[in-house]
């Protein structure tokens, strides 16, 4: 009998090995397929100076200024965001950007409150354009697309 | 300062763990009797696998998890079937395993003195030519081969870490090619030692060596003739050896129809087969299987035993692991710093590609069999040992490529604040 | 850009090592399918024998439900009561100790329980009685196996009939026998055997074919001679060739008496009746010079059709024929109809038949009329038949039916499959009409069948030089109504002409199908 239930939860054990390893190899390949897209998107911004980038203004433009985005960037007050931006009007999640399609958008995260150029956020989602000002709580930041597009202002000014 | 995001693998972790530990708990009710040292040795086999982890993380958060991932969850599922096997095996592959993770630490951090291994090239040469002419005098027969060699009570297996070697010198004497002499000595000390192996009559080494040193003089120098020409050497040796060695004749026959000589030659590649086909998609379950037929189970034989008890399926999985392994392997080489560790990097690679190819496509019947080890799974301590060092030699170069890249992005932010 | 273009390697390597992997996982995907079946149940299999302690293994039906074979309570395998049943089913059953291969090695898969689910396991876990494995019914039917193995009488040889519809074997009779029950005591050498009794000769028995070979050298001809359809042919005398290098002589006529009279001719030739009395003439005989290829009975037919040669099984107009199609050719269609295949079936062990170019012109004329080299199976020819009868679509050959659980409820019907096609349905209907003459008014009306259409073909083959050895008694033909869609391949050994000893086994045998409501 005992030997019985043993052979039958091999048998059903069967099926979790292979749940198992199949399970290993999906998220190993969806991780590295993910941090080779990464990757390709630092190097070119690196070799090409473009890049799909936020910059704070100040008081927030630390030495870390400049984020380069990635896929998706989790913003907010918590540490365990993308970038993460410690101030009281910032919500602990507070947005996401993302791309899609070569496209940036942004996104609200419950009740969070955004600006963009001055206007209330009223969708869940918007679009940004290349040197959109975004307004989280007091924080404010620039949307860019190039590095050099910095450049050309400041020489304007 | 700006890091290159990296999404978390704490879900991959607890999933190896999980399938580890549950495999571990099922061999432990094999018995009437609770066999606590099953749960005991699985929880080791899962501490193992956190430390290696943690320790490599700790060195730089740049090295490569997941091919260490990887190389953990294969060597867990040689350890699982070795302890199906025979417990005591599993503890010294084990005991192999903590070594060979101390050795891996080693070449990691060796990796980043610079020039230290291009230093000790000759060395490494003359070491690995003597050490492989002393064992054709010395040497214990092993299956046919002669490449044991036992030093103070352990036997080891020096081709093994001559593997390692090559690596070394191939990288060595590819960086800068302008002169044909740049290249020669490489290719002298590969044909040495390839009919060393010969000699010793361990083919599957000797074959293995060949075939590395050809598919990295290929990228090296891309001469597509000359490694034409030394495919062509090479096709030929293998027809004389054919023709020379009656075991290759036999090797050769046995992969035609094992069947025809199933009660002497064929014996194994036959059982080996039947294993895979008794096995079935799923498999038959871990402890159902008969795998102790099959001669050679836990060392070359191995994969037949996996797809016999865990099925094809799973069998395909493993490949397919290797496969990962081995893409992120060339990627690390792609993305190497200097031309010299990218070529270090890809020798890695092109050991373990070929190995696992070998001796899979051999155990399938799909080339001819040729004994070598299957990388992290098999039983052997001098192969676990070399294999992890190859590890650490690829993690070595993962950290150098992050790291490269993490300075290059804050020159290049710095640049644009400094505007 | 050294470093570049190493680069650039590297990706390219890197490519072919992804493909060398793909290879790897889709080789080992295909050898288990295509080959697994037959590999697990190879009675080297130590895992079967030792599943056998764990679990009792399930019981062996025929078709209509007959208990061929069951596990007795003490755990030992006993099989169908009535003697004459088990030794006419014996090679369909085979035997547990890995001595012959039947259902119960190809199908120990079911009978041990290695197809039982997680389902099945629990409730014989539930269950107390000990775990059974799975029932398997098989296509054939063990009233019409006993009958056709009461009509071959004493003769060696096989029977093997099918519906050429499904591909299900319905009989296969396979002689000399052995008894089931007591393979322990042949295998300890107890119980005295013919030599070759556990040579199942169905499948394995690779025949001289003799005349029912020109069915491949009809198609050839159809194939390949425009005008075949239409074209006469003469047939006045034998065809002959020189001895030495095997060369076709058509102005030369010899007598046929010189090579009645010679034993020594190593030659094949096909009178045996008139066997004479030895007569060495002093000077070189026609026989020392020439061979002949010429009729059964050395008839000459005249002025005939390709039909009328068919069905009269005229030798020297196929061998006529083979030498206009020629030897590449003819293995060409020979290769197409499938002679020569290896067979992985996932029911029978069938071995392959062949067929091999004659070198010399001589070879080629017999090649073409199946003797030379040619070999057949009796399954294979059966196979061929069939395709013809199913309008040129070749079904692979079922032993498997259904596969019961425990409680007797079906839980697998197996299907059937085509193996391939072997002939476009105008050249079926051809071959079709050439064989329904052969039984309407050729070499086979013994086959005829009350009320039904039936056709075939009749062979005698030769199978050594010494003319006191008779020949092979082939008969192969199918019944036309698709209401019946039966197949049926006779041969006896040693038996005689096919048309008189193979053909009326064949009627008789489809006949009783028919009434049995195949």
């Amino acid at each position: 009998m005992r030997a019985d239930i043993y052979s039958l939860t091999v048998s059903v054990m069967r099926y979790f090995f292979v749940a198992a390893i199949i399970y290993i190899l999906i998220r190993i390949v969806y991780h590295s397929i993910n941090e080779y897209n990464e990757l390709r998107r630092v190097k070119d911004w690196i070799e090409k100076g473009y890049a799909k980038h936020i910059e704070f203004l100040p008081p927030y433009d630390t030495n870390e200024n400049g984020f380069i985005l990635v896929k998706t960037n989790l913003i907010g007050r918590s540490r365990k965001c993308d970038i993460c931006i410690d101030d009281k009007s910032v919500k602990r999640k507070h947005a996401i950007i993302f791309e899609k399609r070569g496209d940036v958008f942004i996104k609200r995260k419950g009740l969070a409150r955004i600006k963009i150029n001055g206007e209330q956020m009223t969708n869940r989602l918007e679009e940004l354009l290349d040197g959109d000002l975004v307004q989280l709580g007091r924080v404010k930041f620039y949307y860019r697309v190039k590095r050099t597009s910095f450049r050309e202002e400041a020489e304007h000014e | 300062m700006n890091r290159v995001r990296q999404l978390s693998a704490a879900g991959l972790l607890g999933i190896v763990m999980i399938f580890e530990l549950s495999a571990f708990a099922l061999l432990s009710l094999r018995d009437e009797s609770f066999d606590l040292m099953s749960l005991a040795f699985g929880i080791g086999l899962v501490a193992v696998l956190l430390i290696q982890y943690i320790v490599m993380q700790w060195i730089s958060r740049y090295a490569d998890r997941f091919i260490l991932v990887i190389a953990n969850l294969l060597a867990a599922i040689g350890m699982i079937v070795q302890y199906r096997l025979s417990p005591d095996i599993a503890i010294k592959q084990l005991v192999w395993f903590c070594i060979g993770m101390v050795c891996m630490v080693m070449c990691t951090l060796l990796m980043r003195a610079k020039r230290f291994f291009r230093s000790i090239n000759i060395p490494l040469m003359i070491l690995s030519i003597g050490i492989l002419a002393v064992l054709l005098v010395v040497g214990k027969e092993n299956g046919g081969a002669k490449n044991w060699i036992i030093v103070g009570g352990i036997s080891f297996q020096p081709s093994e870490f001559v593997k390692v070697a090559l690596v070394f010198i191939m990288a060595n004497h590819f960086t800068v090619i302008e002169r044909t002499w740049d290249w020669l000595p490489s290719a002298i000390f590969a044909i040495i030692v390839a009919a060393l192996l010969v000699m010793e009559r361990d083919l599957g080494a000797a074959l293995l060596i060949c075939g590395t040193y050809l598919i990295v003089f290929y990228v090296a120098t891309g001469k597509t003739g000359t490694t034409l020409i030394g495919l062509g050497a090479g096709a030929i040796g293998a027809v004389a050896s054919y023709h020379l060695f009656d075991h290759v004749k036999a090797r050769v026959a046995i992969w035609m129809n094992p069947w025809a000589t199933y009660s002497t030659s064929g014996y194994q590649v036959a059982q080996g087969l039947m294993a895979i086909a008794s096995g079935g998609v799923m498999g038959l379950g871990l402890t159902k299987g008969m795998p102790k037929s099959i001669p050679a189970y836990n060392t070359d034989y191995i994969f037949a035993v996996i797809c016999e008890e865990f099925g094809i399926i799973f069998g395909i999985a493993v490949i397919a692991l290797y496969l990962v392994f081995i893409i992120r392997g060339a990627l690390i080489a792609l993305n190497a710093r200097t031309r010299y560790l990218m070529l270090v990097a890809f020798g890695c690679t092109v050991l373990i590609t070929l190995q696992s190819f070998i001796i899979i496509g051999g155990v399938i019947k799909l080339i001819p069999l040729t004994g070598i080890t299957l990388p992290f799974v098999s039983y052997g301590g001098s192969s676990m040992i070399a294999t992890m060092m190859l590890l650490g030699i690829l993690e070595g170069v993962a950290i150098q490529n992050g790291e490269m890249l993490e300075d290059a992005m804050d020159e290049a932010s710095e640049e644009y604040i400094l505007q | 850009m050294k470093k570049d273009s190493s680069r650039k390697h590297i990706k390219a390597m890197l490519a072919l090592f992804c493909a060398m992997f793909v290879v790897l996982s889709v080789y080992l995907g295909y050898i288990v399918s295509a080959y697994g079946n037959r590999w697990f149940s190879s009675p080297y299999n130590t895992r079967v024998t030792s599943q056998k302690n764990s679990i009792a293994a399930g019981m062996l039906l025929d078709r209509t439900g007959l208990r061929l074979a069951h596990t007795d309570s003490d755990g030992q395998r006993q099989y169908v009561g009535v003697k004459e049943l088990r030794r006419s089913m014996c090679h369909v059953i085979g035997d547990v100790y890995g001595q012959t291969i039947g259902a119960e090695s190809m199908f120990a898969k079911y009978l041990l329980g290695f197809d039982q689910g997680l389902a099945d396991e629990f409730e014989q876990l539930i269950g107390t009685q000990q775990r059974v494995g799975s029932t398997v019914l098989l296509t054939v039917d063990a009233d019409l196996c006993e009958y056709a193995y009461d009509l071959m009488d004493d003769y060696w040889g096989s029977v093997v009939l099918i519906n050429y519809k499904t591909g299900e074997i319905l009989a296969s009779v396979s002689q000399p026998t052995f008894d089931p029950n007591y393979m322990e005591d042949y295998i300890s050498g107890d119980k005295e055997l013919a030599a070759s009794a556990m040579v199942n000769r169905t499948t394995m028995g690779r025949y001289t074919p003799g005349s029912t070979f020109k069915i491949v050298t009809l198609i050839a001809a159809l194939r390949y001679i425009p005008d075949i359809q239409t074209r006469t042919f003469n047939c006045e005398g034998a065809l002959v060739f020189d001895r030495e290098s095997g060369k076709y002589l058509p102005d030369v006529h010899v007598n046929d008496e010189d090579f009645i009279k010679n034993d020594n001719d190593d030659d094949i030739d096909y009178d045996r009746e008139q066997e004479g009395a030895e007569d060495v003439s002093a000077e070189p005989a026609a026989s020392e010079i020439y061979s002949i290829v010429r009729d059964y009975h050395s008839e000459y037919h005249g002025e005939i059709d390709v039909f009328k040669a068919f069905a009269s099984s005229c030798n020297t107009t196929f061998a006529r024929l083979a030498m206009e199609i020629g030897p590449n050719r003819l293995a060409k269609v020979a290769k197409e109809l499938g002679i020569g295949d290896e067979f992985l079936f996932d029911d029978v062990m069938l071995y392959s038949s062949s067929f091999e170019k004659g070198d010399t012109e001589l070879n080629v004329a017999w090649s073409g009329v199946g003797q030379y080299k040619d070999i057949m199976t009796p399954m294979q020819t059966c196979m061929l038949t069939a395709a013809i009868a199913n309008n040129g679509t070749m079904m692979e050959p079922r032993l498997l039916y259904k596969v019961a659980d425990s409680n007797n409820k079906v839980k697998y019907t197996a299907p059937s499959s085509q193996y391939k096609t072997v002939l476009t349905a105008a050249e079926a209907e051809f071959v079709k009409e050439a064989m329904l003459q052969v039984v309407d008014s050729g070499t086979g009306t013994r086959a005829a069948v009350d009320g039904l259409t039936v056709g075939g073909k009749t062979g005698t083959a030769e199978i050594s030089s010494d003319k006191s050895v008779k020949t092979h008694a082939w008969f192969t033909g199918f019944i036309l109504e698709e209401e019946h869609p039966l197949a049926v391949t006779v041969v006896l050994e040693q038996a005689g002409g096919g048309g008189s000893y193979a053909a009326p086994l064949a009627g008789k045998l489809l006949s009783k199908a028919v009434k049995l409501g195949y």
